[in-house]
Parts: structure tokens; C-alpha cells; sequence
């Protein structure tokens, strides 16, 4: 367990960079919700990002999805600056996200849910839909077989034709994780994943989150508090406080660093 | 999409009986009858062209009646024939006193008319939501309301604009009713449809799956206003003359209650709404006017059909809040599930 971390660790340091922030600044009419951020990904990694509440995680998420725009920095995906594209666009590039607290498309169905986003690498526009043209077929038919096989993956299958608001909580987050991956991203950001799950769902989830990181050769951004979770899961840990870099390394390193243990003992 | 063998049958069975309503209603039943049909089916293309961005996109316009009003005076424009045209309205631009144009080419053009000022009006006003989307197509309405006074060179001002030929007739209306069931029912239920309702559900959540909301909102916006044209168009044609005001704010308000009543988020809500609508209002109508059953004498109460049908929108909001129909729609157990869903629940079966 140990030595799979390692040898995946030192395959990881010698991936190409597929994230690079580097100054990152937001302010909220003058609150510092990040301050001088800066972050190095690598493909295929699985990165924390932890912190005690308001430290500027969900910021951080929020600036790379361009749900809201930086006062200064810069953010590059896979090379090229990605500042002030709409989110379309940076899904489209290949970042996807989860919400803090999940937010699903209520009245359609599960399968619907993913196969909103499934669509983007599949698209059929209003006229293609009219006209049920061979192109919309074929299309429709990709969106299908990605869905279906996400559903599988997640174990969604027969809730499929459920309302997405009529699922349990814990299917609930597994459906805004494969809606994400719907889109077929090359980074994938997760805001408090575990958030309201129980033990057993916890642990199921750092099984998950490894088979998507396997299976999609995906890089995977894990915002939590579950400390357990993180420490399982992720290879490297960076630590915020009150929007600041205070520290980032292995788990090991990061468990012991003192300024960690001040920043969440300070808050508590 | 192999589908129900069963579809193809029953639309057959819908277009024959609807051919047979239109061409064979005016030999049987009165003008009376005739007129009811022709305006339920005339209103069920507008709120049908509404629903597209007020039940499917969750984008509640306010303002589709300024398309209805504006496809009705292009419309009406273009095919007043052209012998009467320079004395109703002689300050017309020259070229458009040289031609008038068929029906169906005058209703086409309405529609796309529409659909181009839909572009230049939605582009500013779909990135709003809400509430604010709603008063500000209202302000649209309201524009347009001053525009079509004002025009008077096009419009004849707030005078009655007329010579319109009387060539909405029932094959027309239905013929049009079905192009437009035909086009939004395979736009609501496809990828493309699919993104209308992942916008109205929850707009962030959507950009974050790679939806553009903009994009999607207008499209609904200028599909919707399009029918709205095409339905001004035939209004003008129905009624021959009319005025700024005929597209106004009791229109808006009788195709809005329609809408909601029936469940915007169902085709067939829409369709249900503008006929339950419809019929009570014609009903009411009647009863008001007195009556004497089985020797009791009820007196005339003129007013008493719009207080009992505004109970009835009352009754209909407090026990079914999303219309008649929610967002089910009525198939009569024809294609209920697509043919993966019925797939997948044989699996589930077995
Ligand atoms: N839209 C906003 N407007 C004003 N202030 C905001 C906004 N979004 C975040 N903030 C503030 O910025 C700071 C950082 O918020 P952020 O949501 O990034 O924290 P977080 O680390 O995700 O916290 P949590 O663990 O509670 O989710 C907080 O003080 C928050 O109140
Ligand atoms: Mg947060």
C-alpha cells in the first residue's frame, strides 16, 4: 500500500504538467478569499486541497472553472492560459467539477442528468433534432453508450429512471461524479465529495476515486474535510488557510507540519 | 429509435381525423362551433410557442405577444391586395405597395421576421433570469405596443388596421398546428431538449456540463417567436382587422394562464390548458347571459364567467401548482417510455 503510493508518486513527478496557477488573487469587496495562489498538477494525479472553512478552496475551484474571474494571476491548462474563457469553453478544454453540497438537474431523470453532459463530446444541434438527421444517430447513440457505461461504473444502473431528486444522498453525489465525468475530462475537481456520506460510503468513495483516476487516466482535485478520506486518497496535499498557501507535500509531510496543526487549531 | 409500431398507425389515425374536422366541421356544425375549434387550435400554436422558453427553458417571457403583434401587421402588410393598399395606407415605402404576397409566403415571412427581431431583443435579455427576464420582455411587449401606434405610415396608428383577406380557415390553422407540434416536440424530446431543462433546472450546474445557457435560452427564444409570427400571421388572417391593442395585455394574460394552467412543462399541458381554457370560458359565457332549467329561471349576471374562471385558476394553482399536466405528457400509453427505457425495464423483470 505504502510502496504503490511511492512508485506512484515518483510516476506522477515525472508526468507532464496538466495545471499551473501562479498568483492567483481574489478578493470579495476587499475580503482575500485567495491570496497569491499557486498550484503545480500533474497528469494523473490525485491532489488535496484541504483547509478549514473559508480558506478559499471552493474560490480556487470557482476561479479555474471561470464561475468567477481572478483580480490577478494566472491559469494555465495544459499550457495555454485559460483567464476569462467561459465555463463552456473550459469544460470543453477538459476540466469538469462537482458542487459543494451536489447540484443535479432536478426534474430530469439520472440518466438525463449524465447525459446532459455526455452531449458536449457528442453534439446534435435544434436543426439535427428536427430533421433526425444520420448524424444525430449516431450521436445520440455515443451519448447513450457513455452514459450507460458511467451509470455501470457508479452502480446507478437501476435508478436510471428515477427523478435525480428522488435519489439518496449518497447516489446523489455518485451521479454529480459521473455527470462530471460525462463531459470526459482530462482534470476533474471535486468539492467536498464525501460531504453527508457515512463511514461505508466514505471508504467506497477512496476506492472510487482511484478506478477513475485508473480507468480515465484523469487528474483528480479532492477539496475535503474528511481527513481520513484525504489522507487515503491523495497523493499530495496542499493546505489553505484564510486564502494562503500554507504548506503542501505528501500526507505524511503534511500530517506533521506544524503550521497545518496551527492553522486548524487556530480556527477551531 | 426502433420505437412503438403502434405511432405511425395512431398519427396516421390523428391526421386523417384532423382532415376530416377541418374540411367537414364547416358542413356540420354551426359558425358558432366552428369558430370555437378554429381559435383553440390558433391558440394552442401561440401558447405552444410559448412554452418553449416559459415552461422548457424556465426563461418566463412576458413578452411574446409583441411577436404575435408584430407577425400580424407584417403579415397583414404584405397580403393586403395591392388595389387597396394605396388607399389604406398610402405613406407605405414604394416597394411594398408594388406586390402583396399569398397566405402561406406572408406567414413564413412574419415568422421569420419575429424570429429576427427575437435574436436582436433575447440577446441582451437572456442572460437575465427570473424575474427580471419577465419584466423585461414585458418591456418589449410594451415597446412594441408604442411602435405599432406610432408606425402609423405601416400600422395606421391606433386605427383599426384593416383589408386583410379572411384566409385563416380550419386545414390552415390545423395544418400549422401540426408543423409546429411536429417541430417543438422533436426539439423538447432530444440532446437539444435535454440542455433546455438542464438550463431551467439549474444554470450553473449546466455551464459546468459544458451547456451554453445564452446559446441554449435564445434558441428557445427566437424558435418560440417564430410560431409566435406564424400565429400573428394567422390571427390577422382570421380576423381581418384589428388594432395595437387586439396584442396587448389581455392577450398576454389569456395565453399565460392557458399555459400555466395546462402544465408548462408538457406539449400536451399546453394543448390541455388552451382547451379546458377555451370550453369553460365559452360555457360561462352562455350561463351568464341567464337561463331557465327545469322551470327555475337563473337571471342574467353579466361578469359572473370571469369570476367563476378566476376561481378556477385559484383552485387549479392551489391543488395542482404545475398545471393540469406538470410535466407528464399525454400519450395514452403510446411511447410513455422510449425504447431503452423499455429495454431496460424487461431486463429488470427478467
Ligand atoms: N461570492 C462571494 N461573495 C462574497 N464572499 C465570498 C463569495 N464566495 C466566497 N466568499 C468568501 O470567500 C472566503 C472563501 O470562501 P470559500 O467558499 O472559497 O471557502 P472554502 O474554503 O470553500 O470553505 P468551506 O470549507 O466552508 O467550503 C469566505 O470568507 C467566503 O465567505
Ligand atoms: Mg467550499
Amino acid at each position: 500500500m505504502a510502496g504503490e503510493a511511492t512508485t506512484l508518486q515518483v510516476e506522477a513527478a515525472t508526468s507532464p504538467l496538466i495545471l499551473r496557477t501562479r498568483g492567483l488573487t481574489k478578493a470579495f469587496r476587499g475580503l482575500v478569499a485567495l491570496k497569491d495562489h499557486a498550484i503545480e498538477l500533474r497528469e494523473r494525479e490525485i491532489m488535496g486541497v484541504i483547509g478549514p472553512n473559508g480558506s478559499g478552496k471552493s474560490t480556487f475551484f470557482n476561479l479555474i472553472t471561470g464561475f468567477s474571474k481572478p483580480n490577478a494571476g494566472q491559469i494555465e491548462f495544459r499550457g495555454r492560459s485559460i483567464i476569462g474563457l467561459r465555463t463552456e469553453r473550459i469544460v470543453s478544454l477538459g476540466i469538469a467539477r462537482t458542487f459543494q453540497g451536489s447540484r443535479l438537474f432536478p426534474s430530469l431523470t439520472v440518466e438525463d442528468n449524465v447525459l446532459a453532459a455526455a452531449q458536449l463530446r457528442h453534439p446534435v444541434g435544434p436543426l439535427d433534432s428536427v430533421l433526425r438527421t444520420a448524424r444525430y444517430r449516431t450521436r445520440v447513440d455515443k451519448a447513450e453508450a457513455i452514459a450507460e457505461r458511467l451509470l455501470d461504473l457508479m452502480g446507478l444502473t437501476a435508478q436510471a429512471g428515477r427523478l435525480a431528486s428522488q435519489l439518496p444522498y449518497g447516489d446523489q453525489r455518485r451521479l454529480e461524479i459521473a455527470r462530471a465525468l460525462a463531459t470526459e475530462p482530462a482534470l476533474l475537481l471535486l468539492d467536498e465529495p464525501a460531504a453527508g456520506l457515512d463511514s461505508n460510503e466514505t471508504t467506497a468513495l477512496v476506492e472510487l476515486i482511484r478506478k477513475i483516476r485508473d480507468l480515465f487516466g484523469v487528474t483528480v482535485v479532492v477539496v475535503e474535510h474528511d481527513m481520513d478520506l484525504i489522507m487515503a486518497v491523495c497523493e499530495r496535499i496542499q493546505v489553505l488557510a484564510t486564502g494562503e498557501v500554507i504548506c503542501v507535500g505528501t500526507p505524511e509531510q503534511v500530517r506533521n507540519d506544524p503550521r497545518v496543526r496551527e492553522a486548524y487549531l487556530g480556527h477551531a | 429509435m426502433s420505437g412503438d409500431w403502434r405511432i405511425p398507425l395512431v398519427l396516421l389515425a390523428v391526421c386523417v381525423l384532423a382532415a376530416a374536422v377541418a374540411y367537414g366541421a364547416p358542413h356540420v356544425l354551426s359558425d358558432y362551433f366552428v369558430r370555437i375549434i378554429l381559435l383553440i387550435a390558433l391558440n394552442s400554436i401561440l401558447v405552444l410557442s410559448l412554452s418553449l422558453s416559459n415552461g422548457f427553458t424556465g426563461v418566463f417571457s412576458l413578452g411574446h405577444v409583441g411577436f404575435i403583434g408584430a407577425g400580424a401587421y407584417v403579415s397583414g402588410i404584405l397580403s393586403i391586395p395591392v388595389q387597396q393598399k394605396m388607399a389604406l395606407l398610402p405613406h407605405l415605402p414604394s416597394f411594398l405597395h408594388w406586390f402583396s404576397l399569398p397566405f402561406l409566403p406572408a406567414t413564413v415571412v412574419a415568422g421569420l421576421f419575429t424570429a429576427i427581431l427575437a435574436v436582436i431583443v433575447g440577446y441582451p435579455l437572456m442572460r437575465l433570469s427570473g424575474y427580471f427576464v419577465s419584466v423585461a420582455t414585458m418591456g418589449f411587449l410594451i415597446i412594441v405596443n408604442v411602435v405599432l401606434i406610432n408606425a402609423s405610415d405601416f400600422t395606421r396608428g391606433a386605427r383599426t388596421f384593416t383589408g386583410v383577406p379572411l384566409e385563416t380557415t380550419l386545414p390552415w390553422v390545423f395544418a400549422w398546428l401540426g408543423v409546429t407540434l411536429f417541430v417543438l416536440a422533436r426539439l423538447v424530446y432530444s440532446p437539444f431538449g435535454r440542455s433546455m431543462k438542464a438550463v431551467r433546472d439549474d444554470t450553473i450546474a449546466a455551464s459546468a456540463v459544458g451547456i451554453g445557457v445564452l446559446r441554449a435560452r435564445l434558441i428557445a427564444f427566437v424558435i418560440g417567436a417564430f410560431f409566435s409570427g406564424v400565429g400573428g400571421s394567422l390571427y390577422a388572417h382570421y380576423l381581418g382587422s384589428f388594432s395595437p391593442n387586439t396584442f396587448y395585455f389581455a392577450m398576454m394574460i389569456n395565453l399565460i394562464a392557458m399555459l400555466v394552467l395546462g402544465g408548462m412543462e408538457s406539449l400536451t399541458g399546453a394543448l390541455v390548458g388552451v382547451v379546458c381554457v377555451s370550453i369553460l370560458s365559452e360555457l360561462l359565457r352562455s350561463v351568464e347571459r341567464g337561463f331557465t332549467f327545469a322551470g327555475i329561471t337563473v337571471p342574467a349576471l353579466f361578469g359572473a364567467s370571469q369570476i367563476v374562471l378566476g376561481f378556477v385558476f385559484i383552485l387549479i394553482m392551489i391543488f395542482r401548482p404545475k398545471g393540469i399536466m406538470g410535466d407528464r405528457e399525454l400519450t395514452f400509453g403510446l411511447a410513455a417510455r422510449s425504447a431503452r427505457a423499455r429495454k431496460r425495464r424487461e431486463e429488470q423483470n427478467a
